[in-house]
């Protein structure tokens, strides 16, 4: 049994098809490696344009509050087996961004990653660097995040909540919101 | 089973208009960014624009942020060409300030935002051959900006991201040899435009889907605050370069080129002649560049304190009228900037009066002709 | 200066209104409230047809928000930053949209992050936030950080080993 599985995880690595979700502006860096000078299908990488027939999402920089619920909607939507690349420093904690009120510090605590690249934004080569590593882990069979968030579903599913559906002001008191609907 | 006749489906209200999602996560999309349609079977009834996926909230940070520092936050608002914003936060902060720029960096400046227009519409080609299925375009054209960007990288350090602009002038002075290289570049980019020219606007198929779509009138496009390109292709000669120069640009020799017809074709052949006019300032940039110092001292940076004062500095960018509108009360952080961002009118304006009737295929033509980066008005 | 800049300062300054100079081709003019309508109409009538913007700065010490409408004028090659003043414990103002449509999504978007209102726009719905519950965001008083930090919680003590930025404030 563990030879099968070794041969699906050896083939499994050599054909990655990445989900092309531009979420933020690490997205700049992607037609380069797409395209003929990086050209990422070499390693059988190519871009795709539904979740459902996807194995990475790529998760290109900052996510806004509005763009995570689209992610996790997307996520939920791929099949397992399936992968989450963070990529840039935004994913990792915040980057730049690490005291907007919009976005979010710290990708893993909301959808399984199984690697992080940093930089902001990270070269083309770091990008191929990464799918290369990819493959590593899911030979190794290491690479088992979708395992671990149906394990933990309930721990991400609360910190999805905290910042998703929130019903009271985080900071300010009520009386002092003037704000009308 | 008894056949229900096809004219009777027609009728039926339940299925006569449906909701259709174009974006986030659409390749027909230029970015992180939605449009709800109300189709009509392939007509568009009615348009919703739903931004707000990139915002960041820069205009907040930047209040917290120094003079200076801001530097390093500010080229992420307009992703593909980001030069435009450091460039006119410094002329904003310099106007203030009273800072003189040496002629030199002002030089440098023009090239490095002729460069970054370059690259930018060489991406709005690849856009283009996306949104016509036309894909060796984005294969050629961004295979070609990478010459760009590895310039940059030569100059500044940093592929898409230079930071590279200072208030008082640039970073670093120009390394030897670079300017010999770029006359190169220029040279090849120069010998690339016919080829562009028989691959993408000669193409008969691509004249087909874009001829007549999305027409814009000058009077429509001045009533809805369109800018740049845009403008122009809509036969209205409004050039900031030319009318209100900044930087060096009135010692140089360009044209406005004038397209004039306003549908999507004529913004893309636009795109298209301006990148010659580029291609010729960086000429006679590199003849003209004088010697000198590349930056004016300013005070140490943490005590940087600019006077109080408002100020709106704006750059012509590949995009339109990129606007930074600070506002400072002679503290070391800024009051408030707010960003004008080119694509603010078009995407979440017109948008919803231009795709009104019409067809769903037209969509993406549409948006990639107006060049709408969404970054820039969700900032 | 700009000729067209000069003679159009002293024309709003005959119009009994603060006006002036701010670059080579810019100027300011300070409106009252309730004549906003009828100088705007009169900027677009005399060339002033392109709206760039319309931003907000929120004047804490005052107590005031300033509403900045910015018009450009293609065949002067001039731009005007007209400046309305509003209190900022009853933050209304009129719409602008009768004389741009386009007032329409700037007035949302201010709406949304300064809270002000806007009567006669009809559509003020949350545009580029989801479900905000806190003051308007790019109010002075609203503490992004402090937000920040309690909705996200950047906390140093979890597994992964991250520090938690170091909050630096030059004074």
């Amino acid at each position: 049994m563990s030879e099968w599985k070794d041969l699906t995880n050896f083939f499994r690595g050599r054909s990655f098809w990445m989900l092309h979700y531009c979420t933020g502006c690490g997205a700049m860096e992607l037609p380069p490696t797409m395209t003929s000078r990086w050209d990422m299908e070499r390693f059988g990488v190519i871009p795709m344009a539904t979740p459902r027939q996807a194995d990475i999402l790529l998760v290109t920089g900052y996510l806004s509050l509005k763009s995570l619920k689209r992610l996790i909607y997307t996520y939920e939507q791929m099949h397992a087996p399936k992968w989450v690349l963070g990529f840039g420093s935004c994913t990792i904690n915040g980057g730049v961004y690490w005291d907007s009120y919009n976005v979010i510090e710290r990708l893993d605590k909301y959808l399984p990653v199984d690697l992080y690249i940093a930089g902001c934004m990270p070269r083309p080569e770091a990008i191929l660097d990464s799918f290369k590593k990819l493959r590593e882990l899911v030979e190794k069979g290491e690479a088992k995040g979708y395992e671990k968030y149906v394990k933990n579903y309930e721990w991400y599913k609360a910190n999805q909540d905290r910042v998703l559906k929130r019903t009271k002001p985080v900071l300010q008191k009520p009386e002092e919101v003037t704000r009308s609907a | 089973m008894e056949l229900r006749p096809l004219n009777e489906s027609n009728t039926n209200d339940k299925y006569k208009t449906y909701e259709l999602f174009i974006g986030p996560n659409h390749p027909g999309i230029s970015g992180n960014f939605s449009y709800v349609l109300d189709m009509e079977g392939h007509k568009i009834a009615n348009v919703t624009a739903d931004p707000g996926l990139l915002h960041r909230g820069f205009e907040k940070l930047m209040e917290r942020r120094l003079w200076t520092q801001n530097l390093a936050l500010i080229p992420r608002i307009c992703v593909p060409e980001p030069d435009v914003n450091e460039v006119a936060y410094c002329m904003g902060v310099e106007h203030l300030a009273g800072i003189e720029v040496p002629k030199r960096a002002q030089y440098i400046r023009v090239i490095v935002l002729e460069m970054a227009r370059i690259a930018a519409y060489l991406f709005s080609f690849s856009g283009v051959g996306g949104a016509t299925g036309l894909y060796t375009a984005p294969n050629w054209a961004i295979g070609d900006r990478d010459y760009i960007l590895d310039l940059f990288e030569w100059l500044t350090g940093g592929r898409v991201y230079h930071i590279y602009q200072y208030p008082g002038g640039v970073k670093m002075d120009i390394p030897d040899g670079w300017l010999d290289k770029l006359s190169e570049l220029l040279d090849y980019l120069e010998s690339r435009l016919p080829e562009y020219d028989n691959l993408i606007f000669k193409n008969p198929i691509l004249q087909k889907r874009t001829k007549g779509v999305g027409y814009l009138s000058a009077e429509d496009a001045i009533e809805n605050g369109i800018t740049g390109p845009n403008l122009r292709a809509s036969g209205v000669k409004w050039d900031i370069r030319k009318a209100q120069p900044y930087l060096v640009y009135d010692e140089l020799d360009f044209d406005i080129p004038e397209t004039g017809d306003g549908d999507a074709f004529s913004r893309f052949v636009q795109r298209r002649l301006e990148m010659e006019e580029s291609i010729k300032i960086l000429r006679q940039c590199i003849k003209q560049i004088p010697d000198g110092p590349y930056r004016e001292k300013i005070p140490n940076p943490f005590q940087f304190r600019v006077p109080a004062g408002t100020y709106y500095s704006k750059v012509e960018s590949s995009k339109g009228e990129f606007g930074y509108f600070i506002v400072s009360n002679g503290d070391i952080k800024p009051y408030r900037v707010y960003v004008r961002g080119p694509s603010y009118s078009a995407g979440l304006y017109y948008a919803l009066e231009a795709m009104k009737n019409m067809r769903i295929e037209d969509v993406p033509v549409w948006i990639h002709s107006m060049d709408i980066c969404p970054p820039d008005f969700d900032r | 200066m700009l000729e067209s800049v000069e003679k159009k300062v002293e024309e709003l300054k005959r119009m009994n209104l603060e006006a002036k100079a701010l670059g080579d081709w810019q100027f300011e003019v300070l409106v009252p409230r309730e004549r906003t309508a009828e100088i705007l109409a009169y900027m677009k009538a005399t060339g002033y047809k392109t709206f760039i913007h319309l931003a907000c700065v929120d004047w804490i010490d005052d107590q005031e928000f300033e509403l900045v409408y910015n018009l450009e004028n293609y065949d002067e090659k001039a731009q005007a930053l007209v400046k309305v003043r509003i209190p900022r414990n009853k933050p209304e103002m009129e719409s602008m949209m009768s004389i741009w449509g386009l007032c329409q999504v700037y007035e949302r978007e201010i709406h949304e992050f300064f809270g002000i209102n806007f009567i006669g726009n009809p559509n003020l719905k949350p545009f580029f936030l989801d479900e905000w519950l806190d003051i308007p965001p790019l109010r002075k008083d609203f503490d992004t950080l402090a937000f920040s930090q309690e909705l996200f919680e950047f906390k140093e003590d979890e597994s992964h080993g991250i520090k938690a930025p170091k909050r630096i404030e030059y004074k």
